[in-house]
């Protein structure tokens, strides 16, 4: 339970973190400072869900002309995680015009792959 | 040029699992149901004609091995039994094996020397069965810490000890396999490890921090120093134990691949869900190399006037496309098997009852 604890807090600095580059226009860093959370590690689905609201936010105030651009800059790892998050947005049901937009350049970039990755994951 | 061969018609069913004899001239094969089918196959040509089928087991048969010296076949259901079957010079006798699982059999595997053989099961252990002369009989023993999950997939180590599992618990497993009533001396120190009781665990791997899949086929190279496995999560992935167990992995674009085979100590080939073999090569690093397969053309079959309408009338499109049922590769469905034959040559069965030779 103390790891918990310690995520719960890391969360919350990311959170905050995310927020503050999201409004100064940098989404590449914000998704980026997003995806890189211990959440994942956690039997919480609270603090998953909080991990995940934080993600979506980041890839909601994207442009769609500007998705392209982001997912070249991010690495493999990166995307997948990205696509993962993107179907948990869609499961949200906010945005899912944009996040339709993000699934389509992650399919184009890295197949079907992604998507087998998506499904096999339990812990996001 | 690929050779398909249709193996199994009227109905068209898949083909689960199959095994060659010592100079490829008999085939063993399961079609999806309770039976073993035997037949003579000529490699050059695709001709086959049936000799046996055999029908002991009562569920269908999830893997068939062939010993080529000792010419017998092992065969798994899930039926929780295998049988070793021995030619007598008119017809292939069963011969038990108490496995004592309480769920399906998986896989099975010859052991090099084919003085023993691993079966995987849904019992989340690896029973490792030798023949015991005094009681004329074939008795097992069970390898099962620290598996959690079915076991997907085997492959003995070329020093008659070591076995890699895959699973479903994500985890890729070295265990020895040594068992004392049948080796004559104890193994040498390898790579994986020097001490080898009878189911040590020499290793573990998971495969990948991310999440992981379940793991459908492990290979080891022909010396024994590398070990390949495909997952579910599309991966394919090498572990040199000369490199201090590095894994070399890639996560692929395709759709997951079923099975992995070494075609010497560099080249791998796979193949899976995608319908189509892929070849890999491994030089201190995993390299994706190229899809192997020949599209196959097929014939504009709406080239009539009132073919054109009536699929314009049933599809709404004219697209000859979207009227044929058939893919342009060689395989038409999935497929579940790779075996090698000789160099570069191997085999693949899928789900759609072909067999095909690449040469």
């Amino acid at each position: 339970m103390a790891d918990e604890a310690e995520i719960s807090k890391s969360l919350n600095q990311i959170n905050t973190e995310s927020s503050s580059l999201i409004s100064r226009g940098d989404f590449l860093r914000a998704l980026q400072v997003a995806l890189n959370n211990p959440a994942k590690n956690s039997k919480n689905q609270e603090l998953k869900d909080l991990a995940a609201n934080t993600i979506v936010a980041a890839l909601s105030a994207v442009k769609e002309a500007d998705i392209q651009k982001i997912i070249d800059a991010l690495s493999q790892d990166e995307r997948t995680q990205t696509m993962k998050y993107v179907y948990r947005g869609m499961g949200f049901g906010q945005n899912c015009n944009l996040l339709l937009k993000w699934h389509q350049a992650l399919t184009d970039k890295d197949g079907v792959g992604v998507i087998m990755r998506t499904l096999v994951d339990t812990k996001v | 040029m690929p050779l398909p061969v249709q193996l199994v018609s009227n109905p068209v069913l898949p083909v689960t699992c199959h095994a060659w004899n010592a100079d490829f001239t008999q085939l063993a094969f399961s079609p999806n149901n309770n039976e073993v089918h035997i037949v003579k196959f000529d490699i050059k040509t695709g001709a086959f004609t049936k000799l046996f089928v055999l029908t002991e087991h009562t569920h269908t048969v999830t893997a068939i091995d062939w010993a080529p010296k000792a010419n017998r076949i092992v065969s798994c259901a899930q039926d929780r039994n295998a049988y070793v079957w021995t030619y007598d010079g008119t017809k292939w006798n069963p011969t038990l094996v108490i496995l004592r699982i309480n769920r399906a059999a998986t896989c099975v595997r010859w052991s090099p020397n084919e003085d023993k053989f691993a079966t995987g099961s849904g019992s989340r252990l690896i029973s490792v069965s030798y023949f015991e002369k005094e009681n004329d009989w074939w008795v097992s023993k069970h390898i099962k810490k620290p598996i959690r999950s079915t076991i997907l997939s085997l492959h003995w180590h070329p020093n008659n000890v070591l076995i890699a599992a895959g699973s479903s618990d994500f985890k890729i497993r070295v265990f020895s396999g040594w068992v004392k009533e049948v080796e004559s001396k104890k193994p040498e120190a390898t790579v994986w490890g020097t001490k080898m009781p009878f189911g040590e665990l020499m290793a573990e791997f998971g495969t990948s921090e991310l999440g992981g899949g379940w793991v459908h086929g492990v290979a080891f190279s022909p010396s024994g120093n590398k070990l390949a496995y495909v997952a579910h999560d599309s991966s394919i992935a090498v572990i040199d134990a000369e490199n201090n167990k590095a894994i070399s992995s890639i996560a692929t674009k395709d759709l997951p691949y079923r099975c992995v085979a070494w075609l010497g100590e560099t080249n791998l080939v796979a193949a899976g869900h995608d319908y189509a073999p892929i070849s890999f090569t491994f030089n201190g690093s995993l390299v994706y190399g190229a899809k192997i397969d020949v599209p196959v053309k097929k014939e504009d079959k709406t080239a009539t006037a009132m073919a054109k309408f009536r699929t314009m009338d049933t599809k709404g499109t004219t697209d000859s496309t979207a009227v044929g049922v058939e893919v342009d590769s060689t395989h038409q469905n999935a497929i579940s098997e790779i075996r090698v034959l000789n160099g570069n040559t191997f085999s693949t069965v899928g789900n759609d009852g072909q067999l095909v030779i690449w040469p």
